[in-house]
């Protein structure tokens, strides 16, 4: 009798067909088991049981005392099937006595565990082994010890001698004693264990530890519109689960996810409170189209196109509560992605919350509390550095400009005004002590603080089970003036009568955002970019008290720079939303495996944003008010969107047995389609800033929007395997799209895939290290649909005039028809092999994957004659492929429990095609020229410009080298690319991209006795970073504070510093500005990404407290990373929203280091 | 029971059924835009779709910000002093080191086409439209306007470009050639022409700033002195002169103050700025101090003499709450980036240099009727005025009367043009030189260069050679890249 090959379990009284059910029994029956384990020998049957029945089924008799007793019944089907009939007449007789009446002559056997009831094959064949007996001359008696990894005996393992009958299990005590007649291979069998087979040779004492079988063998793993066990899956799918992403003090659960799947980089571009990760599934496909993977939560799936103006964009999964989450899956490849067709090509995320198991209501607690901090700071110039640098790019403009003019600052009142140098900067230059120095990156960063609790409560009877949590999440951002907050709660509901399933899940939330402007440079405002470059001569306040708004470096230049402490904490910019997301569904099943399920989701999504800009911050661009204290024209704007979004979805799911044949089918109908309502209005001439909500000023500007997209679906899945060996899985859906073209509505993402089991073939059944060895093959068709809601039309927009002295409409087309407009298609071709070691200790993963990504929604360049710049086509493609390996480990060493989880991937980024002659996309970057290049045979939006090397050193070498035609010594050095001896814009080629050459995660965990402990490194290497910050704090000309490699700056032929900085002058020459590889950066890192160190509570402690189990924790987010990048964040994407112009830095909000305290317990 | 699945059926299918109507269920229009087929139906719809094709010009692209830098810092009379700022794009074009990749010329050229393709769209729909005759025609007109004055800026800019004429695809202009600059001058003269036959004398009301018959003549006459035309610019600028419909005012100072929009000097300008919307932003500015952006070159200020009442209006004066500085003539009360001054493309004072000129060129030799449209100018000036005989020949006029337009005219995007103009009626470029000798801009640019007949116009955009790919059909201007 084996156990595991197929032993199936189900409880009296739930539907057998359910697979989903029956896999979560299972894993409840480990526990089970284990809690017997624990509680060996301590059983009570004080139930009491009446019963009268004549020649009935057992499993009649057992639903009987089920009712009566609560007890669960587990067992395997097949062993009932020669069940005798059961005749039986008892009153109020203990469940062991009845149990034992059942159980008389039966061919198998019960064992009453802590609240069900196992039935087992009758262990111990004792006729058998007297028959070897009378037949045997010489028994050979083995005894033995049977125990777990931890050395603690295992009760009622099964031992058998292969190929006979011959058999005994082990007492309580884990020992057994078995007779044979001759030497042969022992089988020791448990469920839970993987089973292990020992040659006696000879020996009498044989005993033996048994491997405990790793869940993920039999772990379900949600895919689309269902379920599948791991062990079947033939896709590509990566899963996470809620305890590999706790203890994290983040906001949203895809901060959680980095570095935890193989080939899903989840970048976070930028720390903001609340702003969005961008998650890249196997690489960038689009170039045009949207990157994002499609969310699924729950089985709704969500859009994310919240069409919002803000620079930091909110991230609409803020919404769902990381505590909530039971489960995330990743569906990577495109045969696991084309069930949702036209939306799969990036990749699918599922999110699976958590739900009720029924029974008393319990409760849990979850919260930390913690503080924030920059995770570094930028070593910039102090006041007398700075100081020096200024005049000195003073005083080398004036020589350039009149040649031998005399620098003796006593001189400096008969100088041009343009070339004086300010009287403040004199005391410095003396070396004055205690002069102002200001440290602006201490003025605008603090340490915050962050605390974040949920309380949830789980529970419910046998048919209405419940999970119900609340959340309160408050973020202080670690920049003055931003923070996040959530309120949100979670209602899931499951019902079970009859034929009939249902359940509802309830999700509103609320968040407020408080932002502060970054991302952009300082002429715009951005908070960091002018506290990275505002001198520190400059004070934050005067001595009254206001804010100081000087900050003018020379006397004939002006450099506006607004005090960022003033930006930050004067400027209102609040943000907030609020969203139900509500989803149900019922299922009904008609026959024992055809099950039909129908379920609604309805999305709300309201954002609402408020700014406003008092009349006291100055403005700074060439307009406005912009001297020292003047006040400035107050601004406010108020945009709100509304979305609502809904989905049908109509299931028919069959699973069905025949035989070794097992068969699974799934089809489908959906509709969905959203609508997103917009507002906006700003107002001017606020006569005061007292009233700050619009109806305080004058509006001047107003529009509102509206804009809808629907789909409708079918869809279809066959799943075949033979023996669970033999693999094959088909899906096919077809999507029509109100986004598409008249002419191209629908469209239809077919894909295959096969697995195969080598290691259940006889010639690797045997082995005793290999469990588990699996090939797979897939390959399908996705699609890409985000693009805007009305592309395929040519649309009019405002072009007002004006007439009279007044404004006049005017309407113009905006875009071009293409009625032609369809779905971009990625084609994946994806092989992995999967191979488990030591009963599942050592499990290994290795993908390759190719995929093209064809008919590119591209914004073709198009003559510009034609009055317009692109054109939006299908035209294009772009191949990504890859290698993926995962590995993880597990051993325990005494008290210790250690493992290990790693993974590495490679990604190669590569356009094939582009518009019809080939020719690249070119694209400006925010210095407002050319930087970024798409081409053919390179990665989507490298960096495209000159190569610097070095520093023209001395005017010998000026003379001697391709230079521009103002260069002097001094200046950078670039390289003559094309060779024709000049310097010039056809000196440009690619210097760099953000696709990195691998990225790889590590977690490793480590337990031992109450204390716990878990580290989470994470990296990517081969990327570079466009830091442009360095336009203003490396540009070497004496208006910005600058990094402190300036102190190594040319100063002259004798003195050329280290060869890297250039000369500092207020009047560039040399095309030092001009986008070259000196803004551009290595960016590789690895990051410590969490620590954790937990401490659980002894049971002893706690029962006191009646209280379950509770646990405390230190958790530390974002540590330590190691790099070269001189910014914040090796990461950073001022614009993840644009796919050819990525990695660029120029005053983006830097991440934080995070350190909480954390308990979580229930009871 | 057999009942119950009936109706569990049904419920099922009714639900499937919802949203049965698959067809209506996907195909979603615009609600909140317009798009093409369900446009340019009505009259009023072509209305609105010509004060469009007027949008374009007020573009940030065109007289919105841009063709300052492409026509007057060009010339000798603006500097950009920022070779930091935007990458030097500006400063670049100052100093004749632009690149063929320089987003000006990029952004202008697309500016300017997108302007005649909200003409070209214009004039192709407006043939169904079932409408009142003259609206019709004054429609037309304003659009042929329109694109002639795109036309012109785009031929003198950069020469040889396609000549488009109608709303194509971009299919379809892609399969087109450069044409022909005599072939483009062909096609503003027929515009203009049918400007000067189907517009108005003047515009009230609601209408008050559209295209006028007296604009498409007045333009016709720049057209022709371009090609020195003489005779042809003559007729047309004396018949402008003869409608008496406009005059110079008294005052220099009043013709571009943003109160004084509708003034009689002034024959077309790009409208702007009504209560903080369509404004633009400051076309020329300098920071407090000496500033490191865009400021008027010394030689034009020391060009006029003291007592010039236009003086006034090349000095900067601060701009209202505010530490930038701007020459008057340009100057715009800045509240926020919505400046409402207009721009004048064509008024009453150019075209009488303009008829000066062709009156002297089509005699041979400075006449009566030259010097005196000469002089009303220089008398409003407040300075001296000229005697027919102190002009020794046709050349000492000529020097006088090219002063006279820079004087005039500077800062209205006129200057560049004039000099090229000017360097081809020499048949050297020794005018042009100009832009570079007296320019300030030379002493940080790092050594001189020669002005080449090559920089009498721009390279075209770099991208539009590349589309084209096709050197037959479109080839960079000669000698570009530098």
């Amino acid at each position: 009798m084996n156990y595991n090959v197929v032993f199936q379990t189900t409880h009296i009284g739930t539907p057998l067909s359910k697979t989903k059910t029956f896999l979560s029994l299972k894993i409840s029956f480990l526990l089970l088991l284990t809690l017997l384990y624990l509680n060996a020998g301590a059983f009570a049957f004080n139930q009491l049981v009446t019963l009268s029945e004549k020649n009935a089924s057992i499993e009649k008799v057992l639903i009987q005392i089920k009712k009566q007793t609560g007890y669960s019944f587990l067992y395997d089907k097949e062993l009932l099937k020669n069940a005798r009939p059961v005749t039986i007449n008892v009153s109020k007789a203990p469940l062991d006595e009845v149990m034992k009446k059942c159980f008389a002559d039966q061919s198998f056997t019960y064992e009453i565990l802590d609240k069900a009831i196992l039935i087992k094959p009758n262990a111990q064949p004792k006729k058998s082994v007297s028959v070897q007996e009378s037949s045997s001359v010489q028994a050979i008696t083995i005894t033995g010890k049977v125990t777990d990894s931890q050395g603690g005996a295992l009760v009622g393992v099964s031992v058998l001698l292969k190929g006979s009958t011959t058999g005994t299990s082990t007492d309580a005590n884990g020992k057994y004693t078995l007779s044979i007649q001759a030497d042969g291979i022992l089988s020791f069998s448990y469920i839970g264990f993987t089973t292990q087979e020992v040659a006696t040779t000879g020996r009498s004492i044989l005993n033996v530890t048994l491997l405990e079988e790793t869940k993920s063998l039999n772990t379900v793993v949600v895919v689309g519109y269902g379920s599948q066990q791991k062990r079947d899956i033939t896709g590509s799918v990566g899963q996470v689960k809620a305890s590999d992403i706790k203890d994290q003090a983040v906001t949203g659960f895809d901060q959680a996810l980095v570095g935890k799947i193989s080939g899903v980089q989840v970048l976070q571009p930028n720390g903001a409170p609340g702003s969005a990760m961008a998650i890249r599934v196997r690489g960038l496909s689009s170039i045009s189209a949207g990157n994002d993977p499609l969310y699924v939560v729950d089985g709704v799936p969500l859009s994310n196109n919240s069409d919002f103006s803000t620079a930091i964009v909110s991230n609409p999964l803020n919404t769902i509560n990381p505590t909530d989450i039971e489960s995330i899956e990743v569906l990577k490849d495109a045969s696991a992605a084309a069930i949702y067709g036209s939306r799969g090509s990036n990749g699918v995320v599922l999110i699976t919350t958590k739900r009720g198991s029924g029974g008393k209501a319990k409760f849990t607690y979850d919260g930390y509390a913690g503080v924030q901090q920059v995770v570094k700071k930028i070593d910039l110039l102090d006041a007398y550095q700075f100081a020096e640098l200024t005049v000195e790019g003073i005083n080398n403009a004036y020589s350039d400009a009149v040649p031998g003019a005399n620098l003796d600052l006593s001189l400096n009142s008969s100088r041009p005004v343009s070339y004086r140098v300010p009287a403040r900067y004199f005391p410095y230059l003396a070396g004055e002590k205690g002069l102002t120095d200001t440290d602006w990156q201490d003025a605008i960063f603090r340490t915050a603080s962050m605390q974040n609790h949920t309380i949830s409560v789980n529970g419910g009877t046998e048919n209405v089970k419940y999970y119900i949590s609340g959340n309160y999440l408050d973020q202080k951002g670690i920049i003055i003036g931003s923070g996040f907050k959530r309120y949100s709660g979670r209602v899931n509901v499951d019902g079970q009568s009859g034929k009939f399933h249902y359940g509802v899940n309830f999700t509103p939330s609320y968040t407020i955002n408080n932002l502060v402007k970054t991302e952009t440079r300082y002429t715009e405002g951005s908070i960091v970019a002018a506290a990275l470059s505002i001198g520190p001569v400059f004070k934050v306040y005067n001595d009254d008290g206001s804010y100081n708004f000087d900050s003018t470096p020379g006397e004939g230049t002006k450099t506006w720079n607004i005090n960022p402490v003033a930006m930050a904490l004067l400027t209102k910019d609040r943000l907030t939303q609020s969203r139900i997301l509500t989803n149900g569904f019922v299922e009904y099943s008609f026959l024992k495996n055809l099950t039909y399920k129908l379920s609604l989701g309805v999305d709300q999504n309201n954002y609402r944003e408020d700014f406003y800009r008092p009349s006291n911050l100055p403005q700074m661009s060439g307009f406005g008010a912009g001297g020292v204290g003047s006040p400035s024209v107050p601004v406010g704007t108020s945009e709100s969107r509304g979305i609502i979004n809904w989905v049908v979805e109509n299931t028919l799911n069959y699973t069905g047995s025949f035989g070794d044949h097992n068969v699974s089918g799934l089809l489908g109908y959906t509709n969905q389609k959203e609508r997103i309502d917009g507002n906006f209005l700003r107002a001017e001439n606020y006569p005061t800033d007292i009233i700050q909500t619009l109806n305080g000023g004058q509006i001047t500007q107003g529009y509102s929007s509206l804009g809808k997209w629907s789909l409708i679906s079918y869809l279809a899945r066959l799943q075949y395997n033979y023996q669970h060996k033999y693999l094959l899985s088909a899906t096919i859906r077809s999507d029509g799209s109100s986004r598409f073209g008249e002419n191209n509505k629908y469209g239809y993402f077919p894909s295959v895939s096969a697995g195969w089991i080598i290691s259940d073939e006889k010639f690797l059944k045997d082995s005793r290290t290999l469990s588990l060895l699996k090939l797979k093959a897939s390959y399908g068709l996705t699609g890409n649909f985000q693009i805007p809601n009305y592309a395929s039309y040519g649309l009019l927009g405002n072009a007002n005039y004006v007439s009279g002295g007044t404004v006049t409409n005017g309407l113009s087309p905006t875009t071009v028809d293409n009625p032609s407009l369809r779905w971009e298609k990625t084609a994946m071709f994806d092989t992995g092999i999967e191979a488990n070691f030591f009963g599942d200790k050592l499990q290994l993963q290795a993908d390759y994957y190719n995929s093209n990504t064809y008919d590119m929604l591209l914004n073709v360049s198009v003559p510009l004659s034609s009055g317009f710049a692109t054109q939006l086509k299908n035209i294009g493609k772009v191949n990504n492929r890859g290698f993926e390996f995962s590995a993880n480990y597990r051993q325990n060493i005494g008290k210790w429990q250690l493992s290990v989880n790693g993974n590495i991937a490679t990604n190669k980024n590569k356009v094939v095609e582009l518009g019809p002659a080939g020719e690249p996309i070119y694209t400006n970057g925010a210095s407002g020229s050319i930087e970024y290049v798409t081409m053919i045979g390179k990665p989507i939006g490298s960096y495209y410009g000159r190569v610097k090397d070095g520093i023209i050193m001395s005017q010998a070498e000026l003379t001697t080298i391709p230079v521009t035609n103002s260069s002097k010594p001094g200046d950078f050095k670039f390289r003559d690319i094309n060779g024709d001896n000049k310097i010039d814009d056809k000196d440009r080629t690619i210097i760099g991209d953000y696709f990195p050459d691998y990225t790889y995660g590590l977690t490793l965990n480590a337990r031992y006795s109450n204390f716990d402990m878990s580290v989470t490194i994470q990296g990517s290497q081969g990327f570079e970073i466009v830091n442009l910050q360095r336009r203003y704090i490396y540009n070497f000309q004496g208006n910005f504070n600058s990094y402190t490699g300036a102190m190594d700056r040319w100063r002259s032929d004798e003195n050329p510093g280290n060869g890297e900085v250039s000369e500092v002058n207020r009047v560039p020459t040399g095309d030092g500005g001009i986008f070259s590889s000196h803004h551009v950066e290595d960016g590789s890192y690895t990051r410590f990404k969490n620590i954790t160190l937990g401490y659980t509570v002894p049971k002893n402690v706690l029962n006191a407290l009646k209280i379950t189990n509770a646990r405390l924790y230190f958790s530390a987010q974002n540590p330590f990373t190691i790099t070269k990048y001189m910014g914040y964040n090796p990461e950073v994407n001022n614009r993840p929203g644009s796919n050819l112009s990525p990695g660029e830095d120029y005053g983006s909000y830097p991440l934080a280091k995070t350190y909480v305290l954390g308990i979580n317990f229930s009871f | 029971m057999k009942t119950k699945n009936i109706l569990k059926v049904a419920l099922i299918t009714a639900v499937m059924g919802i949203t049965s109507c698959q067809k209506d269920f996907i195909n979603l229009t615009p609600e909140s835009d317009l798009s093409i087929p369900n446009f340019y139906k009505t009259s009023s719809d072509m209305v609105v779709a010509v004060n469009a094709a007027y949008d374009a010009l007020q573009s940030t692209n065109q007289y919105g910000g841009l063709f300052f830098r492409l026509m007057e810092i060009r010339s000798d009379n603006a500097l950009d002093l920022n070779p930091g700022g935007s990458a030097g794009v500006n400063y670049r074009i100052d100093i004749f080191a632009e690149e063929v990749t320089n987003t000006n010329l990029t952004d202008g050229y697309l500016a300017l086409y997108a302007g005649i393709y909200r003409c070209n769209i214009v004039l192709d729909k407006i043939e169904a439209v079932s409408m009142d005759a003259t609206l019709k025609n004054r429609i037309k007109g304003e659009a042929r306007f329109i694109r002639a004055l795109s036309y012109f800026n785009l031929v003198r800019l950069w020469g040889k470009v396609p000549l488009i004429l109608t709303a194509m695809e971009p299919s379809q202009v892609s399969q087109l050639k450069r044409n022909d600059i005599a072939e483009i001058y062909g096609a503003i003269e027929e515009d203009l022409k049918f400007g000067a036959q189907n517009l108005s004398l003047s515009y009230t009301g609601a209408d008050d700033g559209r295209a006028t018959l007296n604009a498409a003549k007045s333009l016709l006459g720049k057209v022709y002195l371009t090609q020195q035309k003489w005779q042809d610019a003559k007729n047309i600028l004396t018949e402008v002169v003869a409608s008496k419909k406009y005059s110079l005012l008294t005052d220099p100072l009043t013709i571009f103050q943003e109160t004084n929009k509708t003034n009689a000097e002034i024959i077309f300008a790009v409208k702007y700025g009504v209560a903080g919307r369509e404004g633009h932003a400051a076309w020329i500015t300098s920071d407090a101090g000496q500033g490191n952006r865009t400021v008027v070159d010394n030689s034009l200020a020391t060009a006029y003499t003291a007592t010039d009442k236009r003086l006034a209006l090349i000095a900067t004066v601060a701009t209202a709450n505010n530490s930038q500085f701007t020459p008057r003539k340009v100057y715009a009360a800045l509240t926020s980036n919505q400046a409402i001054n207009d721009f004048i493309v064509l008024r009453y004072a150019d075209v009488l240099l303009m008829l000066a000129e062709a009156e002297a060129e089509v005699s041979g030799a400075p006449n009566s009727a030259a010097v005196d449209a000469l002089n009303q100018v220089r008398k409003r000036a407040g300075i001296d005025e000229f005697a027919l005989g102190s002009f020794a020949n046709l050349a000492a006029f000529r020097a006088v009367i090219y002063r006279e337009r820079r004087l005039e005219l500077a800062l209205e995007c006129d200057r560049w043009f004039d000099m090229v103009r000017i360097s081809n009626i020499s048949g050297n470029a020794n005018y042009a030189q100009l832009a570079i000798n007296v320019s300030e801009s030379r002493t940080t640019a790092g050594g001189r260069i020669s002005i080449l007949p090559r920089d009498f116009i721009y390279p075209v955009p770099d991208s539009e050679v590349n589309i084209y790919n096709d050197p037959s059909r479109f080839a960079q201007n000669p000698n570009y890249p530098r």
